[in-house]
């Protein structure tokens, strides 16, 4: 059985934390069981705070990646009847930021985001996004961010373009659907003369 | 004629023509009356619409679901709402309000990680593992007001918006399963201490609760490191805050600690004996004992 002195700190449930603190300095490598995360998952870095290893570069796509701190967030309050709530609390968040100067976003979607756009550019060219959907300003933030990222998303859309196979489908199509037409034409003018009173240029057609 | 100068002036003189000066004639209302009643005298009927004799006539046919081959109390599925409702694991809930409020009045100490034992602590929530209370969940009332960076671990989280809330303020969260005996430990450990009883090794989640305690979106204590930093990007990305740069931060190391998955306290080992009286702890020195606690 060993003893292990412990410092002063020591006597009430209320300051166990205190306790466990002064314990780490003493016991070294800290207890590990058979079922730690080092041992369930050996190839992970287990710092669970550090920076997460993404690409953040803005490429020929748009990754789906929105650098926040270029981004204008304001709380306001909500234009919506509710009371005492609604008047003292901002929970309405508006979003702008500069279209040009982002670059974050590559060069052909903003073009695109611009046409598209258009109603929510000011004349300084800020793109405006508010939202007082919910009763949070947190849950409100994170619709902007929504209806933001898919604006770009809308801005990046790529039309796949018909294949070699579709384009001369499309054309055999045409020609049948021309010949058709013809045809068809063809048939009711005659339908059409065949009404019409026979004329006839002497007596003697008529009887041969 | 005079009848009829008579009547015209009489007409002059009489209000307009409207719904509450016109009536129908008597013997139309009669006849109407007649043909919705019931029959009276020679042709009374008092069958109600019932066959000649037999039980339908004698108001003696069995009750509504009976009369048919099976009844209808055996012919309708049961559904056992209920089953198993004393069996099952149940979480305290307590909201970010709370917590900011505890901090702010200095029940709660945000230099250190934050655990069930300190939430029991403040007395402030009426916790009792004899009614399966297995320990706390976190409601996300108060998100937008929550400002403080702390280190804290909850049993169970429903919304994310909770987790966006505390990392945004540069804290970090994990959701971590106790089983009862451990509850019973930490939510008195003063008691738990006079018992006599060495700490107890935490057990495993059961199998509804193992898909949850390994998800790094509900940041359990079992999902994989990697994917909690992906986790806490995404939602930073989601709720439009950026993440705070913790590598320079003073309370990175106290930030960043986390308990084994089968410990109970930071610092003290499961196998371990306290004793309040003498300020001592006793260790475990037999083979098999150390070997089973490491286990």
């Amino acid at each position: 059985m060993k003893k292990i002195k412990i410092l002063h700190m020591f006597s009430i449930a209320n300051r166990l934390s205190t306790l466990n603190r002064t314990l780490v300095q003493i016991t070294q490598n800290g207890y590990k069981s058979s079922i730690s995360l080092d041992k369930l998952y050996p190839k992970s870095n287990l710092d669970t705070l550090a920076k997460p290893d993404f690409n953040l570069e803005a490429n020929e796509s748009f990754s789906g990646y929105i650098p926040i701190e270029k981004l204008k967030i304001s709380q306001k309050t909500s234009s919506k009847p509710g009371g005492q709530h609604v008047n003292k609390i901002q929970t309405g968040v508006e979003i702008r930021f500069h279209v040009d100067s982002s670059n974050w976003i590559p060069e052909w979607i903003r073009e695109k985001l611009k046409k598209n756009q258009i109603n929510r550019i000011n004349k300084e060219g800020y793109l405006i996004v508010k939202s007082e959907k919910t009763r949070k300003m947190l849950l409100n933030q994170a619709d902007c961010m929504e209806q933001i990222r898919s604006m770009i998303y809308q801005a990046s859309y790529k039309p796949k373009g018909l294949s070699e196979d579709e384009k001369l489908k499309i054309q055999i199509d045409k020609k049948v659907a021309d010949g058709r037409r013809l045809v068809d034409k063809r048939s009711r003018s005659e339908k059409k003369s065949h009404r019409k009173h026979p004329i006839y240029d002497s007596i003697s057609d008529y009887y041969n | 004629m005079a009848s009829v100068e008579k009547s015209l002036l009489m007409l002059r003189n009489l209000p307009r023509v409207a719904l509450n000066n016109i009536k129908e004639f008597p013997e139309v209302i009669k006849e109407r009356k007649e043909r919705h009643a019931l029959p009276r005298g020679k042709d009374a009927k008092f069958k109600l619409g019932a066959d000649h004799k037999g039980a339908a006539q004698r108001m003696s046919r069995p009750r509504l679901g009976f009369g048919k081959s099976t009844p209808g109390y055996l012919r309708v599925p049961k559904e056992y709402y209920y089953s198993g409702h004393h069996l099952l694991r149940q979480y305290l809930p307590i909201s970010l309000l709370q917590i900011q409020r505890l901090i702010d009045l200095g029940r709660l100490n945000p230099n250190e990680p934050i655990d069930l034992t300190d939430i029991c602590n403040t007395k402030l929530l009426m916790f009792d593992p004899n009614k399966r209370h297995y320990g706390f969940q976190l409601t996300d009332e108060g998100a937008d007001v929550f400002k403080s960076k702390i280190n804290i671990e909850v049993q169970w989280i429903l919304s994310e918006l909770t987790i966006a809330a505390i990392e945004r303020n540069g804290g970090a969260v994990t959701t971590k399963y106790y089983d009862i005996a451990s509850v019973h430990a930490m939510s008195d450990p003063r008691k738990f201490f006079s018992s006599g009883k060495p700490i107890p090794k935490n057990g495993t989640p059961p199998l509804n609760a193992i898909e949850y305690y390994t998800s790094a979106a509900n940041r359990g204590y079992l999902a994989n490191p990697d994917q909690i930093r992906m986790e806490r990007l995404k939602l930073a990305q989601k709720y439009g805050y950026e993440l705070p740069d913790l590598e320079k931060d003073p309370l990175k190391d106290m930030l960043s600690k986390r308990k084994d998955p089968r410990q109970i306290w930071h610092g003290l080992e499961p196998g371990w004996l306290v004793n309040l009286k003498d300020e001592v702890i006793l260790k475990p020195a037999d083979k098999e004992w150390i070997e089973y606690y490491k286990s």
